[in-house]
């Protein structure tokens, strides 16, 4: 920290001090500062722009940074400006600079380095005298300048300590070795007055002397220069490497043995001297006579074969090489290799952009290697579960393995064709130029450039801690927007395509395997969890969440990649749908269209194996099960089938061998004759149509032999509509399937397990269908009431229920119990609440509980309680007997004739409650039949009719909850209508109440409180009338028209 | 005239040569490119302490730009957007910014 904080204070005293020192020099500038440092001003000198140029320079060539755009580079441009411009230094003194000089020599005299300070003095006393590139003269201040940045840059040189010592001595060693390649760069001109050596290099070891002839001998690869003389030097040059004597032997190893070039300093090889192959030479020669600090670096020579070897070895994934180099994970191209006849900078855009691919090769084969953990032969992913046993418990999933193969797959072919032109390199019967072979390998380039896109975005981006059905589904959703991405391009990439959709079609193989293990044998093999569908282990199959809790769909987001984990409660059928919109690509695409089917099939399949199936099939089953095809093959026989059976319609016009451009518009004619017969007029359509077919003749012929491998078969297809063909090759079987599997699982419930006996059960008994059992039963509790004998025991009423089922339904009697809750006491008030307490319960055996749930159940329950209650108004009304007012009237007759004064009255009260009776019982009637008839047995029926057509268990379990929705709803026991719900209980409770008055005899009748109850009654029935005329003038519930209708017509009449 | 301006590109080039011997001695750390560019700066009249000042920082920067580079290492499979963690480096930059009394924004790297 303590440096930086120094500088900091410095830089601010400077930028601070600024004004003061150098005002002379800022105050020009002061103006323009802001401009300045943006080194944005329009109106620079040239003079400013050199030195921009300068800036720039240097700063490439010390930081490194070389693009001009990053950030970085322009921080420190500005930087730098800043620097040079507002800066608070002395200009350089000459006296100082001397002073230092002498004082270094000194310092080296008193360490008696004596050569070292020697050698210090002359060389600075000839830089001293020696002139500037663009300066005129000596002892400039230009000279001086420079040196006092050496001085600076190479310490404080004002007080030079002990330890600065070591590292200047090291330094001189360096010098030596740095002269061999000073002589030779002097060699490579030869032309004009050859300068003298410096004094002082002949004071060097003597190595230098000795390397000196050689490296003269061997520089000279000239224009001016004859054949001969190269010749000579050539023979000069073997016998340094090679120790073969015999000229016989000699040349035939300079044809046959390739010279090390890769070793430093290696001998030159020979070559002609024609203009052409000699380009390098000229260039430099001409750079070197223009730039006098043009400075020739040191250079690898190679031939063009040499480039081109190494070049197919780079690609065919060998990982050490002269050209190219590796680090870490990256390919370079070595710096200083060259050919003669082009320009390094040629050569070197030529070669990078080899390194790309290369790069990509080796990042492919590197995933290659990882998954396949090294072995020499990657094992197909094998047919069947010899290979999942075998390979699922490793690290990397099956779906990864799968790609990989195919990968390999195509590596092997490209690898052939390296090959090739590797074999004819070496045959050398005909000119293979690099370019050439770049031509040649363009189109396997393209297809490595598409696969390492799809491996860097599928595979190699996903972070390291992803779970493995992230993985999968990331990758398998990239290939396949990969492949919909280039078809849409059309023409352009069929390649890109074809490629592409084989690499898919292997890839997506273990999870048609799983899918097709789960839809066939009901069970979800995916050890490795890379399906997007993973089974929760802690829900056995024979417990009633079954259906709901036992899959978890993992939805992959792309975005946050993290997994939500969706219920398969919503997922059975309105999962898919519902917030589609921000899922749309985030599951695996393909098998979006399907996943509604695999998830019931799946599911439906594993309950019914696990259903002991009455019916022999399971034996029969299991022998089919051989034969039968995966789902797999089916698929790839599908897409086979598909493509050679619209081929052979053309076929039949035109033979295979003919050319193709004529084939094309008979084609495009017969398809267009096809799809006018279904009305489509599109000559795109059937252009493309026709091209497809076309490819596809291709595809004939590979697999028309017969014997065709299934694994091979997605090679060569080119498909424009891939979508399509997905849809008529993957999605028919899985949907044919999907019938099947639930078909049977539906035949099972319906038939094995009752299910429609179960269905009819709860009607019967929560809804009453079954009038006579159930009237035995709650006749019981009414007369137990109003014998005001107390009926809330547990015991007596399962007696009497028992008693009522167990005569006409023996089975259910067991099944069938009631229990007694306890209401909260604010909702005792009334009497007719009393009934409340009552919950009837059924048994529902496993798997029917599936479809009739306890949530069902308590349904079910809510309109039985509002079926009992209104029983209970209607039974109380019935029981009624005028006979209770015989007794009154003939005890009034025989009464004394005072009396009688009173019986009109009492008369009157008779007739009024007999009035009152009539229009109550109208009330309960029409609300009966309302809901015994019009709601209850319409939609029973409409409920029966769906259930016979359900397809599957969800869309069953569906229809169950829609009825029993709509029977909740129509029995206005929505929490919406409450208040006519509220309304009905009063009127009912009235009835209660009048029943009771009624029985009580007729003493106990008041006249206020006739007068209350018809009020009470005519208010409530009034609302009634009003609210439900409403609501059938809306017309938005037309089934109460019936009840409105005839409580109106009650109404009128009162 | 062509034999003069070749006499002169190779006086040019020993002087040169003598200069690199001169760094080389001093241990300036300067290869022949960094140093002909040095000795172009100097005659276009930059001065020699503020130039060293500004190579000594930028070897320092690109320093520290390599090592959060290696740090940083072949883990992240995209090549992350290199950014000189160089606090020095900013502070300055922000100071001349400050005592220039500019509102200019100057664009930091995001850390």
């Amino acid at each position: 920290m303590q440096p930086f904080s120094l500088q900091n204070q410095q830089v601010n005293a400077r930028s601070e001090g600024q004004l003061a020192t150098c005002s002379l020099r800022c105050s020009y500038r002061e103006a323009n500062r802001c401009t300045a440092v943006n080194i944005n001003m329009a109106h620079w000198s040239t003079f400013e722009k050199e030195t921009e140029k300068e800036t720039k320079k240097l700063i490439r060539c010390i930081s490194g940074v070389e693009d001009e755009e990053d950030q970085n580079f322009q921080l420190a441009l500005k930087f730098a400006w800043s620097n040079f411009r507002f800066h608070r230094y002395l200009d350089v003194d000459s006296h100082k600079i001397q002073r230092s000089i002498s004082g270094i020599y000194e310092k080296l005299m008193v360490h008696s380095d004596l050569s070292k300070a020697g050698s210090w003095m002359r060389l600075t006393e000839e830089f001293l005298n020696s002139p500037l590139p663009n300066t005129d003269g000596a002892k400039t201040d230009a000279h001086y300048s420079i040196l006092s940045l050496l001085l600076f840059l190479s310490g404080s040189p004002s007080n030079t300590n002990f330890t600065e010592k070591p590292r200047l001595k090291e330094a001189e060693p360096e010098d030596d070795f740095d002269w061999a390649k000073y002589l030779m760069e002097g060699e490579d001109i030869d032309i004009g007055p050859y300068p003298d050596t410096p004094e002082w290099s002949e004071e060097e070891s003597e190595d230098e002397d000795s390397q000196q002839p050689i490296s003269r001998e061997d520089s000279g690869i000239q224009l001016d220069r004859t054949p001969q003389e190269d010749q000579d030097n050539t023979n000069k040059t073997v016998p340094v490497t090679w120790t073969v004597g015999e000229p016989d032997a000699r040349a035939w190893l300079e044809q046959h043995v390739v010279t090390p070039y890769w070793v430093a300093h290696a001998p030159r090889f020979p070559h002609s001297l024609h203009l052409h192959s000699n380009l390098l030479n000229v260039w430099d020669q001409h750079l070197y006579n223009t730039d006098p600090l043009y400075l020739p670096e040191e250079k690898a020579f190679v031939t063009e074969t040499q480039v081109i070897r190494e070049t197919l070895w780079l690609l065919s994934g060998v990982k050490k090489h002269f050209i190219f180099q590796h680090h870490d994970g990256k390919v370079s191209v070595r710096n200083n290799v060259v050919v003669t006849h082009l320009t390094s900078n040629c050569l070197r855009s030529v070669l990078e952009h080899i390194a790309v691919y290369g790069q990509a090769v080796f990042r492919l084969q590197r995933f290659i290697d990882e998954v396949t953990g090294y072995n020499s032969d990657p094992c197909p992913p094998g047919s069947g579960s010899s290979y999942s046993s075998k390979k699922g418990s490793e690290p990397p999933f099956r779906t990864y393995q799968a790609f990989v193969w195919a990968l390999n797959k195509y590596f092997t072919g490209f690898k052939e064709e390296l090959t090739t032109i590797e074999r004819e390199l070496i045959c050398n019967d005909e000119t293979v130029t690099l370019s050439a072979v770049l031509e040649r390998l363009s189109p396997h380039l393209a297809q490595i450039k598409v696969l390492h896109k799809v491996f860097c975005t599928g595979v190699a981006e996903v972070p390291p801690a992803t779970p493995n059905v992230v993985r999968a589904s990331h990758l398998l959703n990239t290939l396949y927007k990969a492949i919909i991405e280039y078809d849409s391009v059309g023409e352009a990439s069929e390649q890109a395509v074809a490629l592409l959709f084989s690499l898919w079609t292997e890839t997506v193989r273990p999870y048609l395997e799983i899918v097709d293990e789960w839809i066939v044998h009901g069970h979800l093999f995916d050890p490795a969890k890379e399906f997007i569908i993973q089974r929760n282990k802690d829900v056995p199959v024979n417990h009633r969440d079954f259906w709901y809790a036992t899959y978890t769909l993992y939805s992959v987001s792309e975005m946050v990649e993290n997994e939500e984990k969706l219920n398969d409660a919503a997922s059975g059928s309105s999962g898919g749908d519902q917030g589609s919109s921000n899922r749309q690509l985030t599951m695996v695409s393909f098998l979006k269209p399907v996943l509604k089917q695999i998830i019931m099939a799946g599911k439906s399949m594993q309950l019914l194996k696990n259903l002991d199936c009455k019916d022999t099939e399971q034996s029969d089953r299991s022998s089919r099960d051989a034969e039968r095809k995966s789902l797999y093959t089916l698929f790839l026989e599908s897409v086979q089938s598909r493509l050679c059976s619209q081929e052979e319609s053309p076929t039949d016009t035109v033979t295979e061998q003919q050319a193709t451009k004529r084939s094309l518009v008979k084609m495009q004619s017969i398809i267009a004759q096809h799809l006018e017969i279904e009305d489509v007029h599109d000559p795109l359509l059937a252009i493309n149509f026709a091209r497809l077919y076309l490819e596809q003749s291709d595809f004939h012929e590979r697999f028309s032999g017969g014997d065709f491998i299934v694994d091979r078969s997605s090679q060569s297809v080119t498909c424009q509509t891939f979508e399509l063909t997905l849809r008529s090759c993957l999605y028919p079987h899985i949907e044919r399937r999907y019938i099947e599997c639930c078909g049977n699982l539906m035949k099972t419930l319906k038939k094995d397990y009752k299910l429609l006996e179960y269905l009819q059960a709860m009607r019967n008994y929560f809804l009453l269908e079954a009038g006579d059992t159930m009237y035995d039963f709650y006749t019981a509790i009414f007369d137990k009431v109003q014998e005001k004998e107390s009926w809330q025991q547990l015991s007596f009423l399962n007696v009497q229920l028992q008693e009522a089922v167990g005569q006409r339904y023996p089975e259910d009697s067991s099944r069938l119990s009631v229990f007694l809750e306890t209401i909260d006491p604010s909702r005792k008030k009334h009497p007719v609440n009393n009934l409340e307490v009552l919950t009837l319960s059924y048994k529902v055996p496993w798997p029917v509980d599936i479809v009739i749930s306890s949530e069902c159940q308590k349904i079910y329950n809510q309109v039985f309680l509002l079926l009992l209650q209104i029983k209970w108004a209607k039974y109380s009304l019935d029981t009624l007997r005028f006979s209770d007012f015989t007794d009154v009237t003939k005890k009034l007759e025989g009464a004394l004739p005072e009396e009688v004064k009173v019986k009109e009255p009492i008369n009157q009260q008779i007739h009024r409650m007999c009035l009152l009776r009539v229009k109550l019982m109208h009330f309960v009637n029409s609300l009966h039949n309302y809901i015994m008839t019009r709601i209850l047995h319409s939609t029973g029926l409409e409920f029966q009719h769906q259930v016979q057509e359900a397809k599957d268990l969800d869309q069953l379990i569906k229809i169950h909850y829609r009825y029993l929705a709509t029977i909740h709803d129509r029995c206005l026991l929505r929490e919406k209508v409450s208040f006519v719900k509220e309304a009905i209980m009063k009127v009912l409770n009235l009835v209660l109440i009048f029943s009771d008055r009624w029985q009580a005899g007729f003493g106990a009748w008041k006249i206020e409180s006739i007068d209350k109850m018809e009020s009470d009654f005519k208010n409530c029935h009034m609302f009634l009338v009003t609210i439900l005329n409403k609501a059938v003038c809306r017309g938005s519930f037309p089934h109460l028209e019936s009840l409105a209708l005839s409580l109106m017509a009650g109404f009128e009449q009162c | 005239m062509a034999s003069a301006a070749n006499a002169n590109v190779n006086a040019v080039r020993e002087t040169m040569d003598v200069l690199l011997e001169i760094s080389r001695l001093l241990n300036t750390g300067l290869d022949m490119e960094s140093l002909s560019i040095c000795v172009r700066l100097c005659e276009q009249g930059i001065n020699p302490e503020a130039l060293s000042a500004v190579i000594k920082e930028l070897r320092k920067a690109s320093e520290s730009l390599k090592k959060t580079v290696t740090e940083i290492g072949e883990g992240g499979t995209k090549p992350a957007e290199k950014k000189w963690l160089l606090p020095a480096f900013y502070i300055r930059l922000l100071r001349t910014a400050q005592t220039e009394n500019e509102n200019r924004s100057l664009q930091f790297g995001t850390y």
